[in-house]
């Protein structure tokens, strides 16, 4: 640790610079609708001298005096190229036209084409909306999170199950942000759909390696879901008509080029279409999502510019007793230019996450059942960016977030008499601050170096239950409680991250990358089940609960080849975990105010090689990713004390992406998934206790066995509805065909006594789609 | 929570476009355990405690019957029964008239003998309240329904001042109402936790405990009987519960459910597999009617 400190200081103090310069900064934007262009290049040709734009379009570029022949690209977008006479410090805002489309083709647009190559981060993948809406999607609705789940070293148990994992990592070890605010629940409809609207998503980047010290908190992956700002300079409108839910958008200025919003919004009517079907007792059967995303963003001044953004959405399920989660998300955010070289967002966050579930009779009054449970955040996260030469970019800041957890809270009436039970709310404090250092060494050398501190503390009013030690597996005796008062700390941890990333640039066309992270993640998702559910708690950690660790190292070789029209990569990963939690047989999950001795604590590894190529240009577009990896652990109590693979353990995994534009009205799109299927738990015996035929495994083994192999082919053709963009009207219809072979693919494989013939047991395969599954939307835009 | 979570489930999973298909899968062989199927009541009628040995998962043959084994259960009032095996693997004890294993808050211990190996269990014979009544409803056949029919719905009061613990059954015309695999279980008339003490069942207990998919019908008769368990007896059926009904999406990982029976030298390795409990039982039944 002291080492990694010392090996910082040394580096920020060897830069050192001599010439009389000045500095280049402003932002870069899109002319048609004002957004920002993340990545975009800013390039002095001569001297070899270039920045790239921030996430908010802010550059900064440090040439010695001079005139210089700037120029401003991103992919997509026609170049500016600006003469500066550099004697002093300016500022230069940008705005670039967007290239005139080649027919029928659908231009990707990107910071520059060798980024992959150039850049000092790895096991990253970009993704923006056109992208995402180019991928074959079940019933045709572009999906954010299924799209993420196609890329190197991400996979998911199956259809159904929320959320994903990456490099090995459980699903509650990525942290997905939403402009800057966690969303804990990323799924409608138990993870076929994700949360985000694609209409209003302006990209997406995972980043599963070499994670920047600036992110923190979880494992294993940060997904970051980037809102659309809003078109500055005119009135927008998107949406569409799918089989499953309607979509609507609208964007534009509120005052031109200084203020503008973005809303939009979706839901199902699986309910509304059902109704004239369904019986009169199940004429109040709800069961529909809905989500509304919105943001507004006003440029004060050159110097200042506020966001605010907000999320809403909900799944609701109900026939005489109801069940219904969502999150709710706002971020305010504020970009501050302090001088040309120093750059602030600051940001503030609400998170919420909730469900309720119980039974609503409105003839009965003397009867109720209740159950809820929240998880709240509030946050503030001050990041700077100082851009101190052109050799060094320092990146600093902190974050700290106050968690509030009501774990469960019910209440039922009975006969008129009523009573509660609730879990005691628990509360927590989790601060962050880092300091990060990117560096270029010469023309072939980037560093990336920095370290994140992280501190958490567990806080009253509260209560601390200590258990004794037995035997691991079985539920620990309690031995006493402790109370403590209001914000009183319970307990504390803190955990020094450190971060690495180094590029050596081959040549123009490859280069390799490696990266070291330590990662601590203090929030656990307490779920046993196959999938996860909306009712899983999360829970903080605490005297009993230790922190998560995870020492990450990956290694990378890039390439690009014709001109960047193919870019690809391989990489190689090696993953330690340590306090992964897992549960004693027969865990006892909710309402359980002892649910610290039904948990166990063990280590994990994970390993694994990925390939990636991608064609990024031309009529012909798409990419191949393949995975071969381990995800394993080891826990005392546990499959004898043996390593085991995790549920999530796939061996190989291909996923086979492409799209082509035939001509301009028509283009069409396939996928092929292929993966090993997931461990699970076989018996090999059975015995009969009452009427009840009961499996029992006599190795007590876990996860011994494989269920088959999961593969899918998907295909979608878009039929464009004003081919020559004429009309102002935009519109198009997707066909789409999801499990075009209508494979059975295993979701589970799970025994049972026969429905008919309870003597007789049997194997039964579930399959969450069983079938080919057509879909047609109708989307437009104006 | 258990019951709740399962019909909520079933609910979701219509809504979705899932198969389920039996398929054929090879699985290892494990080792012979010994198995105790031993659930005893206070009433005055032949008691029977099954013995079996653990059979490979697809042999669907009739359960391997436990032969020869020693069974008595003491009262810790001192009073013994020995357990006779009238059947292979099937070992009863048949009251005198008047008779029965009926002291309330008395600790009954079961002692088997085998092979030279002793194993010992124990429970405690607690209170049950009375079914106070049993009512119908009329309903039109909802979604997976083939007919109108009645829902059944049953009153009782949890005792008072302490923690109970019971497992509420239902019978059609003397055929057990649901799943064989499931046993529903409550704590003080509600679920898990909850301060329900002293107050009437709450609500899905009383009506999603006794009914099925299928509705009852007019003329049929409906037995609702209420017993009851010790706490361990209450964790050890939702542990079968969970092994036997782990499908869909929400399975947990296959876990081993061990119960309350014991070597009586220790040993945690030769512990045999099933449970033994003593029940006071309530029933009540009543005809169907409008």
């Amino acid at each position: 640790m002291k080492n990694s400190l010392l090996l910082l200081l040394t580096l920020i103090s060897s830069i050192v610079y001599s010439q009389k310069s000045y500095t280049i900064s402003g932002t870069v934007k899109s002319a048609s609708n004002g957004e920002e262009l993340i990545g975009a290049t800013v390039y002095n040709e001569k001297t070899a001298i270039g920045a790239s734009a921030n996430v908010y379009g802010f550059y900064s570029l440090t040439l010695p005096e001079g005139t210089y022949q700037i120029r401003y690209r991103y992919i997509g977008f026609e170049d500016i190229v600006k003469t500066v006479n550099l004697n002093e410090n300016q500022q230069i805002n940008v705005e670039l036209a967007e290239s005139a489309n080649e027919i029928g083709e659908v231009q990707v647009t990107g910071e520059r084409n060798d980024a992959n190559v150039k850049k000092v981060e790895m096991s990253v993948a970009k993704m923006d909306a056109k992208q995402i809406k180019k991928i074959p999607a079940l019933l045709g609705e572009a999906d954010v999170i299924k799209s993420v789940q196609l890329l190197p070293g991400v996979s998911s148990v199956g259809e159904g199950s929320t959320g994903f994992n990456v490099r090995g990592g459980g699903i509650d070890q990525n942290l997905v942000i939403l402009d800057e605010a966690p969303v804990f629940n990323s799924s409608h409809l138990l993870g076929f759909f994700s949360v985000f609207n694609p209409d209003a998503v302006k990209n997406v980047t995972l980043i599963k390696g070499g994670i920047p010290a600036e992110y923190g908190g979880r494992l294993s992956s940060i997904l970051d879901v980037r809102m659309n700002e809003g078109n500055s300079k005119q009135i927008e409108g998107s949406g569409g008509v799918g089989l499953i839910f309607s979509r609507f958008s609208l964007q534009g200025p509120i005052k031109k080029d200084k203020a503008s919003f973005l809303i939009a919004g979706r839901r199902s009517y699986i309910d509304v279409l059902a109704k004239p079907f369904l019986d009169d007792d199940l004429k109040d059967s709800r069961f529909y999502f809905y989500d509304l995303t919105a943001k507004l963003n006003w440029q004060i001044n050159d110097k200042n510019r506020l966001y605010l953004s907000g999320f809403f959405g909900r799944d609701v399920f109900g026939a005489g007793f109801f069940f219904d989660w969502g999150n709710a998300t706002s971020t305010l955010r504020w970009n501050h230019i302090f001088n040309d070289k120093l750059f602030m967002n600051a940001s503030a966050y609400y998170s919420n996450y909730d469900y309720k579930l119980g039974v609503a009779d409105q003839d009965n009054e003397d009867d109720d059942f209740q159950w809820n449970s929240t998880i709240v955040n509030y946050s503030v996260k001050p990041d700077f960016t100082y851009y101190l030469n052109n050799k060094n970019t320092i990146k600093f800041g902190g974050q700290s977030i106050y968690y509030r957890f009501k774990p469960a809270d019910a209440t039922f009436l009975s006969g008129g008499q009523g009573g509660s039970l609730s879990l005691l709310e628990k509360y927590a404090l989790e601060n962050g601050i880092y300091i990060q250092n990117e560096q270029k060494i010469g023309s072939r050398l980037t560093l990336q170096y920095g370290i994140r501190l992280s501190h958490f503390a567990q806080l009253g009013a509260g209560e601390a239950r200590f258990y004794r030690d037995t035997t691991p597996g079985v539920r620990k005796p309690l031995d006493r409680v402790e109370e403590y008062g209001s914000n009183e700390v319970i307990s504390s941890y803190i955990n020094p991250e450190p971060r690495f990333s180094v590029n050596y640039s081959l040549n123009e066309s490859s280069s390799i990358k490696a990266s070291y992270n330590r990662m601590a993640q203090y929030l656990h998702l307490i779920s046993n089940t196959v999938a996860s559910t909306p009712v899983d708690i999360w829970l903080p950690t605490n005297n009993n609960l230790k922190p998560q660790l995870v020492d990450q190292v990956a290694v990378g070789y890039f390439r690009n080849f014709k001109k960047n029209t193919y870019e690809t990569s391989a990489e190689v990963f090696y993953k330690d975990f340590q306090n992964q939690i897992d549960y004693i047989d027969n865990a006892s999950i909710f309402f359980n105010e002892d649910l610290d001795a039904d948990l166990l604590s063990g280590d994990g590894r994970a390993y694994g090689f990925e390939l990636y190529l991608k064609k990024v240009k031309g009529k012909y577009q798409g990419f191949i990713s393949y995975t071969l990896s381990r995800s394993e652990r080891q826990v005392n109590g546990i499959n004898r004390d043996d390593w085991f693979p995790t549920r999530f353990d796939k061996t190989h995994i291909l996923n086979i992406v492409n799209s082509y534009d035939l001509n301009d009205k028509w283009s069409f799109s396939g996928n092929f998934v292929f993966s090993t299927g997931t461990p699970t738990t076989f018996p090999t015996s059975r015995y009969q206790i009452q009427d009840a035929i009961v499996p029992h495994n006599t190795g007590e083994s876990r996860n011994n066995f494989r269920i088959p192999a999961y593969h899918r082919l998907d295909f979608s053709a878009t039929l464009n509805l004003n081919p020559e963009g004429k009309k102002r009207w935009d519109s198009e219809l997707v066909f789409s065909l999801y499990n075009v072979y209508a494979r059975k693919n295993p979701f589970s494989i799970f025994f049972q006594q026969n429905v008919d013939n309870p003597a007789v047991t049997e194997a039964i395969r579930f399959s969450v789609i069983g079938s080919v599954v057509p879909g047609i939307s109708y989307n437009f835009n104006f | 929570m258990m019951k709740f979570k399962t019909i909520l489930l079933a609910f979701l999973s219509i809504s979705v476009i899932a198969c389920e298909d039996v398929i054929d899968v090879d699985l290892d062989q494990g080792e012979v355990l010994y198995v105790t199927d031993a659930f005893i009541t206070n009433e005055s009628t032949t008691q029977t405690i099954k013995l079996s040995k653990t059979a490979p998962y697809f042999q669907s043959q009739t359960v391997p019957p436990l032969e020869g084994a020693q069974v008595t259960v003491t009262g810790s009032d001192g009073t013994t029964y020995p357990f006779v095996e009238t059947a292979p693997g099937s070992y009863t004890w048949t009251p005198s008239f008047g008779d029965a294993m009926d002291s309330i808050g008395v600790t009954y211990n079961l002692e088997i003998g085998y092979n030279g190996e002793r194993f010992i269990s124990s429970s405690v014979l607690n209170p049950v309240p009375p079914i106070d009544t049993i009512t119908f409803e009329f309903e039109e056949a909802g979604m997976g329904q083939d007919e109108d029919g009645y829902v059944a719905e049953f009153q009782a009061t949890d005792l008072s001042n302490r923690k109970d613990f019971y497992w509420i059954k239902a019978f059609k015309n003397n055929r057990r109402v649901g799943d064989p695999g499931s046993f529903s279980v409550s704590e003080n008339g509600a679920f898990g936790g909850t301060n329900a003490d002293g107050t009437v069942f709450i609500l899905p207990v009383r009506i999603f405990f006794i009914n099925s998919d299928t509705l009852y019908q007019l003329g049929q008769s409906v037995r609702v009987e209420v017993w009851s368990i010790n706490e361990e007896i209450s964790e050890f059926f939702s542990a079968v519960e969970a092994q036997t009904n782990n499908g869909g999406l929400f399975a947990v990982p296959a876990a081993n459910v061990y119960g309350n029976i014991f070597d009586a030298n220790g040993e945690p390795q030769k512990r045999m597999l099933g449970a033994f409990s003593i029940s006071a039982v309530s029933k009540r039944t009543e005809i169907v009617r409008e």
